[in-house]
């Protein structure tokens, strides 16, 4: 299920960011969480407990749940929602 | 970030914060404004004038013209600021997006931090396709993206009705609004009507247009779960009692590309916790606020608090109250009486008493009775997810307080909820409500759990006065 | 306010007091534990888990961590599980030349303590533990630290405390002691009187108050240590470490002058990486510190650089039961019949409570221990100052 860019909405320039080693196409001004929904990729780590693995994804949207940790630059641990994307950003998801 | 020195500082670029910064401003006193987004605005102005704002929403179009104003006047807004701690004195120590820290110094105090979402939590909750009301504004009005193309909006209280407008303003299709709370909760006392009559015709409106395009709205239906993998969710919702029980054979499932949920908000009081100030719990103030008297003041001398954290009661009491708060620090650091702010002061102090007229409703349409709560517990199967981070369910709480651990701290130890990256952020609340379901106190006897540096997580190379 | 009864009354349901329990349960003994708040609230829950040889001072100190550490073996089973104990050897991390000899002495105490312990260079160490930089020049190593999740080791006394019939009463304070005729017979609570023949001073850093509610000046301070805690990471570290300026910090003022302050790293089973400490003398304020908690983050990034990417999520602060010459207060105490210290324990509460334990439960049992008490008893620090 993938997200869906607004029309009609005064965007900034379109920038390319890779995700999981993949080119995937963003605008300046989205955070990195809504540029990953619009691309449908909403699984951007999984929770582990014991042996059980569950997909996770953002959540609160406002940088406080912490669920939509990805690797960005190489650092870990980043919330996709308080990141602005940036061309020719990395982005790993499962990052840790 | 460098080590700043500032007279006043401000924690929180919202409504509340810049109205603050708006009253301090050209007066001679040094303000920096902390604030941890990438513009300031907090929540009611995401995404500034691009979001697209009715020229009606009055409340709004004062605040986009404070964010506008205020760079002119000599205060600095440091955005991307994440305040980690407070020290008295006062120190603050902030993150700045490059993972970098610094000590910012200050002789005056003003939290004004707002609001996060509140949640009960249901089955499949933890989904990815499952994300916050909250989050879906943001997505929209920051990033102009809807989470999918069809949005099934669920929970309790009449921000489901705002985000379901705010989505279908987009171009999504909501197929259904499942409100916990029934419709004759709505109606607000007569006199309560005449005082902010403009708000409900606004809300009745809102309403209204929500289901001219298209949207099943229903009262008193619960979301039981959601279902999906990486195919679209299901959403099963069922009706409940007057007594909070879901009402068996009255399932309903709904399909979607995605589940937007709230049950209201709490107020931001970590860092007003941290510092010392007392706080008081107030379901018809929205849970735990920090106490203030008139004057915004707080337990603690030199901290103001002002907006979401002293009464959970909408944006026109977040200008209010930034404004008092402005007026109230300025008369603390000695700046000559004027009759004509003494008057405006006068008038802002009615307007809040009736802003918090209105506060004490607002909260009352998303809260429910302790015995529709136990009722509503008492219904939730035990392998619920309570706490995200910790993957601890509501078995693991329910043996926790059979076992006799029965406050916060205990359970945290016991079953690990709360201890997670986001320190019980989501689930505080929820286990307050839990609690208080579980063991019969009321939630205002249900204890906090401590707070301690730092309120968010940072990095220790950060830490450690380098970069990750 | 009802009158309520005990054959043994416990104060403090800390790790201590929760051991104490237990160890008396296995001698048919139905004690009553009576907590403030709630079990491991106070130091138990505020502390790292490290059960470290190394860090005990050699002679008296170390026996006694050495006899608590061999009861750690079948402690798991005993309890019923989930303590979470762990043995994977533990490291303590030289730096420098002077800390290098420093430690070649202490090292030979040890071992003439029972201790054996292994002295590699740095090369060795970090082909044991990876993640450490070239700042460590060497280090001693010994097979026998260990680590377990201390509220949980509480927990678990507790719990096999109570289905072999302890009681435990929680948010219920003592606000006096009554004695009679240099007996002890019972306590005050802020809900009502306790009659015991037997009290047991497991309050930890409180046990001066408690000591005071008693006509006894019990000398146990509290000294705060900040501890950082990591999110959960994959696994990182394979040992338990600490570093040879966390030993000195103890025990050898002048090594603790030179360069930083000592360090402590766990990574719990749940992943999260315990990092210690200060030690301050802050009252009874359990608050982390901006100062603290970024010296703790300097010290220890240049040793694991690897922990530079990983987030703090939470500090706290544990009040260590400090004793003028770090060995607990133990036993009887002269002149008050039935009334038993257990308590100042230091940083060493976790790794000595089986012991101590053990002795306390023997003592009130028998009256007689398998470890004599006499250098553990209150009086000793009267005779100091003579």
């Amino acid at each position: 299920m993938t997200g869906v860019r607004i029309k009609n909405r005064r965007r900034g320039a379109p920038v390319t960011i890779r995700v999981n080693g993949r080119p995937v196409k963003a605008y300046t001004g989205e955070t990195l969480f809504a540029a990953l929904l619009a691309a449908g990729i909403r699984v951007l780590r999984h929770s582990i407990k014991g042996q059980t693995k569950t997909a996770r994804g953002g959540f609160c949207g406002m940088g406080v749940c912490q669920e939509c940790r990805v690797t960005v630059d190489g650092v870990p641990d980043r919330r996709a929602c308080m990141t602005a994307v940036a061309g020719g950003m990395e982005v790993v998801t499962d990052g840790r | 970030m460098a080590d700043k020195r500032a007279d006043v500082v401000i924690v929180g670029a919202g409504l509340a914060g810049l109205a603050a910064a708006d009253a301090l401003g050209g007066r001679g006193v040094g303000v920096l404004v902390l604030d941890d987004n990438r513009r300031p605005g907090g929540q009611y102005l995401r995404g500034g004038r691009s979001a697209g704002r009715s020229w009606l929403d009055r409340v709004a179009q004062r605040g986009l013209k404070l964010v506008e104003r205020i760079p002119g006047s000599g205060v600095e807004i440091a955005s991307r600021a994440e305040v980690l701690g407070i020290e008295p004195g006062f120190r603050l120590l902030v993150a700045d997006e490059d993972g970098e820290i610094g000590t910012v110094h200050c002789e005056r105090l003003l939290l004004a931090t707002g609001v996060r979402e509140r949640f009960v939590p249901f089955k499949g909750w933890t989904l990815p396709g499952v994300i916050s009301t909250g989050a879906v504004q943001i997505l929209i009005k920051q990033s102009g993206v809807l989470p999918a193309a069809t949005t099934v909006v669920g929970g309790a209280g009449p921000f489901l009705y705002a985000i379901a407008r705010d989505i279908q303003k987009s171009g999504g299709r909501v197929p259904a609004v499942l409100d916990e709370m029934r419709f004759s909760r709505r109606i607000p006392v007569p006199a309560l009507l005449a005082g902010h009559f403009p708000k409900f015709t606004r809300g009745a409106a809102m309403f209204a247009r929500v289901r001219l395009a298209g949207a099943a709205v229903r009262g008193g239906v619960r979301i039981l779960e959601a279902r999906g993998g990486d195919g679209p969710l299901e959403v099963v919702a069922a009706r409940v009692d007057h007594a909070g029980i879901a009402i068996p054979g009255s399932e309903t499932a709904y399909s979607a590309g995605c589940l937007a949920t709230g049950f209201g908000f709490s107020a931001n009081v970590e860092l007003a916790q941290l510092a010392g100030c007392s706080l008081a719990f107030n379901s018809g103030l929205g849970g735990w606020v920090v106490k203030v008297n008139d004057d915004l003041e707080t337990s603690i001398e030199g901290i103001h608090a002002a907006g979401e954290i002293t009464a959970v009661g909408g944006a026109a009491k977040s200008l209010a109250e930034g404004r008092l708060a402005g007026l109230s620090i300025l008369r603390r650091m000695g700046l000559p009486k004027s009759g004509r702010r003494e008057q405006e002061v006068f008038a802002l102090k009615k307007t809040r008493r009736r802003q918090m007229a209105f506060a004490r409703y607002f909260n009352s349409q998303f809260g429910f009775t302790p015995a529709y709560m136990i009722a509503w517990v008492r219904g939730l199967p035990d392998d619920v997810p309570v706490c995200r981070c910790e993957e601890v369910s509501l078995g693991d709480i329910r043996r926790a307080v059979a076992e006799g651990f029965d406050t916060p701290a205990a359970v945290k130890k016991a079953t690990r909820c709360g201890m997670g990256i986001c320190q019980g952020s989501t689930c505080k609340t929820v286990l307050t409500d839990l609690l208080a379901a579980l063991t019969g106190k009321p939630p205002a006897y249900i204890p906090l759990s401590s707070v301690r540096i730092p309120v968010k997580p940072v990095y220790l190379g950060t830490l450690a006065g380098g970069r990750p | 306010m009802g009158s309520k009864t005990a054959d043994v009354l416990i104060i403090g349901a800390g790790v201590i007091g929760t051991s104490i329990a237990y160890h008396l349960t296995r001698h048919g003994i139905k004690p009553l534990l009576v907590e403030k708040s709630d079990p491991a609230a106070g130091s138990s829950g505020a502390c790292d888990g490290l059960v470290f040889l190394q860090s005990k001072k050699p002679g008296l100190h170390l026996r006694l961590a050495l006899e608590s550490r061999s009861r750690f073996d079948g402690l798991n089973d005993a309890l019923g599980g989930g303590i979470e104990f762990k043995n994977p050897g533990g490291m303590c991390l030289i730096e420098s030349e002077a800390e290098l000899a420093a430690m070649r002495v202490f090292v030979e105490e040890q071992r003439r303590s029972g201790l054996a312990v292994e002295l590699i260079d740095g090369d060795e160490a970090r082909r044991r533990e990876p993640c450490l930089s070239q700042k460590v020049t060497a280090a001693t190593f010994s097979t026998l630290d260990s680590q377990v999740n201390p509220y949980a080791l509480t927990f678990a006394f507790l719990r096999t405390a109570k289905s072999a019939g302890a009681r435990i009463l929680t948010g219920e304070e003592v606000k006096g002691i009554e004695t009679a005729g240099g007996r002890a017979t019972g306590v005050l609570t802020d809900k009502g009187r306790i009659s015991a023949p037997v009290l047991v001073n497991a309050a930890g850093a409180l046990a001066a108050e408690v000591g005071r509610m008693a006509g006894l000046e019990v000398p146990i301070t509290p000294r705060r240590g900040q501890i950082l805690v990591t999110a959960a990471v994959p696994p990182l570290l394979r040992h338990c470490l600490i570093s040879a300026q966390y030993v000195a910090a103890k025990f050898r003022p002048e090594l603790a002058e030179k360069g930083g302050m000592g360090f402590s790293l766990e990574q719990a089973d749940s992943g999260n990486i315990l990092i210690g400490s200060t030690r301050e003398f802050a009252g009874f304020d359990r608050r982390t510190t901006f100062e603290g908690i970024r010296t703790i983050a300097g010290r220890i990034v240049p040793v694991i650089p690897a922990l530079a990417r990983v987030p703090v999520i939470r500090t706290f602060g544990g009040l260590r039961p400090y004793t003028p010459d770090g060995l607990p207060v133990l036993g009887k105490v002269e002149g008050l019949e039935g009334f038993i210290m257990a308590a100042g324990h230091e940083g060493d509460g976790i790794a000595l409570s089986a012991i101590t334990g053990e002795l306390i439960a023997d003592l009130v049992a028998t009256g007689r221990t398998q470890f004599p008490l006499d250098a553990f008893r209150l009086e000793r620090f009267r005779e100091a100052d003579k």
